[in-house]
């Protein structure tokens, strides 16, 4: 697990690169860490519409050993599904940080806005690939 | 033969049972905090009835996670469609 420095500053890393796959969805790499500490990398959908953090299966919540902190409405599609929140360890290309995951009813995994906040993400269509970096600060 | 019914707590319910059992609270919390609040997050402890507010909801549940450490939580938005994200 990568530690960040005393003074707060965030340490240099280049950029996460992703991939756009044959039916055009764009994916990055997400690290979750298990209970016991153990890292699992997965390939996870982003979903910009999606305004939490990530959403991961239910089933693999539970067994990496998260606890199922309870539940909350959220609209998927036109449908209102309730499912099941956890507060897991997760990395994007840089520090860990804790954040609120959902439990997914299917076995994908997304990543959401709320989980790109202050990154650049830049995915070129041309040539299949897919940037993702800290945001660049414009004068 | 009567049979005693015993009130589950909140460990042993399901994702819909805790809607169920926090839904009166959230109306109330509504009722009263809607006005000031309004589209703030919630979450509510159905066996103490504690609730904690704020505008994120992963601050939120660790707060809440601290004060009940055994605790599920149901999280609503406080507006009149108390859905909390959008997938």
């Amino acid at each position: 697990m990568m530690i960040a420095p005393k003074n707060n500053v965030r340490p240099k890393i280049g950029p996460l690169a992703g991939r756009i796959d044959e039916l055009g969805r764009v994916l990055l790499p997400v690290t979750i860490v298990a209970s016991d500490g153990f890292e699992l990398e997965l390939e996870a959908l982003v979903n910009l519409q999606f305004t939490g953090s990530l959403v991961i299966p239910e089933q693999l919540a539970a067994s990496i050993g998260w606890r199922c902190l309870g539940a909350r409405r959220v609209m998927m599609g036109t449908d209102i599904k309730v499912v099941s929140h956890y507060l897991g360890l997760v990395s994007l290309g840089m520090q860990h940080q804790d954040v609120c995951v959902l439990g997914g009813t299917d076995d994908r995994c997304v990543i959401g806005q709320r989980l790109l906040k202050g990154r650049e993400l830049t995915v070129n269509f041309t040539s299949g690939r897919l940037f993702l970096s800290e945001e660049k600060l414009h004068p | 033969m009567a049979t005693k019914k015993v009130k589950k707590l909140s460990g042993d319910l399901t994702k819909e049972e805790l809607d169920t059992a926090c839904f009166p609270v959230f109306e109330k919390l509504l009722h009263e905090l809607g006005p000031r609040y309004r589209d703030w997050i919630v979450m509510i402890e159905p066996d103490s009835k504690d609730y904690f507010l704020g505008q994120d909801d992963h601050e939120v549940l660790a707060r809440a996670r601290k004060k009940h450490p055994k605790g599920r939580f149901f999280a609503y938005r406080l507006n009149e469609n108390p859905i909390v994200d959008t997938i």
